[in-house]
């Protein structure tokens, strides 16, 4: 296989990846490949409902489980991790609410983790999961952003005025006019699906953090590390 | 949680026993027992063959049979197919194709189009496709994967 040759000019030339054979040969290193010393696997509680409020969570049966370590609910997660706001900085006026790790008082939409359970396996921690019993208070949710904005509808997040995340208006010329002076004028409305990244391997996260000398390593399927260790920087700043 | 139960198995050539619960995939087996983590979990229900192995010689989903059912059986994973050598011009040909990006799924690959060029020594183009049509990939695509088993059925026709 081949290797970066000095000297060489690569130009034009079709060259064999020098990390496919390891590829080839099973023995690639994926996150859920990494096994680390009295390593611990967590299964989260996610909400059925697209707006509800936690009424109570029971985890007594999940905590009393052999082999399930612990379980955390939102109020635990968050005295060791801040939350962080998912906007962009050139999207000016963009607004977002705070995204937790545990959903605190109410999931906003369905499959919001409110509980995770830690156990010596993933296989104990989802049973432990299942054992953890929310009680919830459903709330209206709000699925088409066609009346989103209309005053009967509920504001999911109360703390950024409305359910508008960012609105973007652009204009050339005089398009009024064009359509005036158009001989045919054609309207029509377009959907189209969310666009997201589905890889095969799935999400993965393996955290390790070193008390003695403060250090938190990550493995993480992710394409940008350098963000994520900003936000785990921030989220866990007042822990390590 | 559960009992355990004493399996013993030929794994990639080697004698294997173990106890296992019940319920453990023989996906999860492989990785988490044996640590044999060439075989990939992906869809964990039996779509996107990342989990492909060889039990008595036939492809199966990993995650769709359970450890306990490969008592007395032989396993064979991308590990032990790398290094009897048996798939080493597929290997190369995927290689020399660039048929894999992340390299997620290409032992599930490897394995499935290995079964077929076994099958059908001369598959066209639209039986490589309909054979590895349970084998999703999520960043390369398909066509450097049927070019790469169709020039592996060539070096062996050459043979």
């Amino acid at each position: 296989m081949s290797r970066v040759e000095v000297g060489r000019s690569y130009i034009g030339e079709s060259v064999v990846r020098p990390q496919a054979a390891r590829l080839l040969a099973g023995r690639g290193v994926f996150t859920d490949d990494v096994v680390l010393p009295r390593m611990l696997h967590v299964a989260f509680v996610r909400s059925p409902h697209a707006h509800a409020r936690i009424v109570a969570i029971d985890a007594l049966e999940a905590t009393a489980l052999p082999g399930v370590a612990a379980v955390v609910t939102g109020e635990g997660m968050a005295s060791v991790c801040a939350g962080w706001v998912g906007t962009l900085a050139h999207f000016q006026g963009m607004k977002s609410a705070m995204q937790r790790p545990l959903a605190v008082g109410k999931a906003s939409w369905q499959g919001e983790p409110v509980a995770a359970v830690v156990a010596d396996s993933r296989a104990l921690a989802e049973d432990g999961a299942a054992r953890v019993r929310v009680t919830w208070e459903v709330l209206p949710a709000v699925t088409d952003p066609a009346t989103a904005l209309d005053p009967a509808t509920p504001v999911i997040h109360p703390e950024l005025g409305d359910n508008l995340a960012f609105a973007l208006s652009l204009s050339s010329g005089d398009p009024d006019a064009a359509f005036r002076q158009a001989d045919i004028v054609l309207s029509e409305t377009f959907t189209m699906g969310r666009h997201t990244g589905v890889t095969l391997e799935a999400r993965a996260i393996l955290a390790d953090f070193d008390p003695a000398e403060r250090r938190l390593t990550v493995y993480h399927s992710f394409q940008a590390p350098n963000m994520m260790q900003d936000v785990a920087g921030e989220g866990l700043s007042t822990r390590i | 949680m559960e009992d355990t139960v004493a399996i013993s198995l030929t794994v990639n050539g080697a004698s294997v026993r173990r106890r296992v619960e019940p319920r453990q995939s023989l996906v999860d087996f492989l990785r988490y027992e044996l640590e044999l983590t060439g075989s990939h979990v992906g869809c964990e229900h039996g779509v996107c063959g990342a989990c492909s192995v060889r039990v008595d010689g036939a492809v199966v989903r990993g995650c769709l049979m359970l450890a306990v059912q490969c008592d007395g059986s032989r396993v064979d994973t991308i590990e032990g197919v790398a290094a009897t050598g048996e798939a080493r011009d597929l290997q190369q040909a995927f290689a020399l194709e660039n048929a894999l990006q992340c390299g997620f799924c290409t032992p599930g690959m490897l394995l499935t189009a290995q079964d077929l060029l076994a099958r059908r020594p001369n598959p066209s183009p639209e039986e490589i496709r309909e054979a590895l049509s349970g084998n999703y990939c999520r960043c390369t695509g398909y066509h450097a994967v049927v070019a790469a088993v169709r020039r592996a059925a060539e070096v062996r026709a050459r043979a």
